[in-house]
């Protein structure tokens, strides 16, 4: 081994960080080479005037007593992670069922309400006319849907308002049919389920008609007012 | 191992941890924070340090990245570009005499950052090649040569120091 290569590898040997075979070559060479030899002494020297110097330092009390805060902290990190996520999961929750509400709320027992104060009896109608078409002209340009009046098998059209359900524009259209006042409400927003209920001892038929919302009420036995709508 | 184990394991080394800081850092209150730093940080991922025997290197580890991180534009430590020191005629094979410590610390602060750091990695603390590789981010090869230069420029600093001070006992 040429002098310079061994001298390379001096620190390699004294760190014992050599494979076997090198680290014999470089010891068998230093044996024969006197300054070889003498650099390896002055870098043993050093090294271990290195290990002298202050290897270990205690921290401060209050170092140490933040890291023990640490230490101890885990059992509120941990729950102070799932408890943000657990915020996370019921506002998430919350939103989806004050949207679904929005979506899908059942307002039977408010048109039944509505269909009392309503009456024409009682409230007159914006336009009194017993023609679809001037009906939905009425309407035209009042909600965000398209004026539809719906046919109801029989019935009398007498007239119809404008009224607001949950915040919605919806039209609302009057019927007659053997002798009974018919509201029907039409809303942007259909309800969840198709079905006659009772409510406020009127009868109130909901259902999704081209993806509008439809409500029929009446004192009206069901099955008239089912009849009415066409159901079989 | 368990939350409660990597405690005792990580804390049984932060008189060494704290003294790594003290190198890595311009001031005491600097080194305090690293100190902190690095345990807050070791916590927080403790589930990463699977075998306890690496827990003291992945412990340098995260107090290094976290000094690179935090402390590199604040350190006062000068980069000192030992061109004058290559060129130094000085005998590295003489004899080196008993070297104060404050010495051997200033000369140590004249080398170049990694290959002081790789020097007392190795010598003051006893970590292997492959260890400091993995603390300081490098190869195995280039911890070699860190540790093989540096402490041949660091001799050359010492002995320059030492003939400076024997000229000044001269005259």
């Amino acid at each position: 081994m040429r002098c310079v290569d061994a001298r390379e590898l001096l620190s390699a040997v004294l760190d014992d960080e050599l494979p076997p075979g090198e680290r014999g070559a470089v010891i068998e060479h230093l044996e024969q080479c006197a300054r070889g030899s003498s650099e390896a002494g002055a870098l043993r020297d050093l090294k271990h005037a290195v290990a002298r110097l202050q290897a270990e330092e205690m921290p401060p009390a209050a170092v140490r007593a933040h890291i023990d805060a640490i230490r101890f902290a885990r059992n509120l990190r941990a729950p102070r992670s799932v408890a943000v996520a657990a915020v996370a999961m019921l506002l998430i929750a919350l939103a989806a069922v004050i949207l679904s509400g929005r979506w899908h709320h059942d307002l039977s027992d408010v048109v039944a309400a509505d269909h009392l104060k309503s009456n024409p009896a009682v409230a007159p109608p914006h336009v009194v006319t017993d023609s679809p078409a001037a009906i939905e002209q009425f309407f035209a340009g009042a909600t965000r849907f398209d004026p539809t009046v719906p046919r109801l098998n029989g019935a009398e059209v007498l007239g119809a308002r404008l009224c607001h359900l949950d915040d919605e524009t919806a039209e609302l259209i009057f019927y007659r049919h053997e002798g009974r006042n018919i509201s029907l409400f039409v809303t942007a927003v259909p309800p969840r389920t198709a079905a006659c209920t009772k409510h406020r001892g009127l009868t109130v038929c909901r259902e999704e008609r081209n993806g509008l919302g439809i409500y029929a009420v009446s004192d009206l036995p069901e099955a008239s007012l089912r009849r009415l709508l066409g159901h079989s | 191992m368990t939350r409660e184990e990597f405690s005792e394991v990580v804390l049984q080394w932060l008189a060494q941890v704290t003294a790594f800081a003290r190198r890595l850092t311009a001031s005491a209150a600097d080194a305090d924070d690293l100190v902190q730093i690095t345990y807050e940080q070791a916590f927080r991922s403790w589930r990463t340090l699977r075998d306890p025997r690496a827990g003291r290197a992945w412990l340098f580890r995260i107090a290094r990245n976290a000094a690179v991180d935090r402390f590199r534009r604040e350190s006062s430590r000068p980069e000192i570009e030992l061109v004058g020191y290559e060129a130094l005629d000085v005998e590295v094979s003489i004899p080196l005499h008993p070297v104060e410590s404050i010495d051997l610390e200033m000369a140590l602060s004249r080398l170049p950052r990694d290959q002081a750091e790789a020097i007392v990695l190795c010598d003051l603390w006893g970590f292997k090649y492959e260890e400091i590789a993995a603390i300081s981010g490098c190869a195995v090869g280039t911890v070699r040569s860190r540790i093989s230069r540096g402490r041949v420029k660091l001799l050359k600093i010492l002995r320059s120091c030492g003939s400076a001070n024997a000229q000044e006992t001269r005259s």
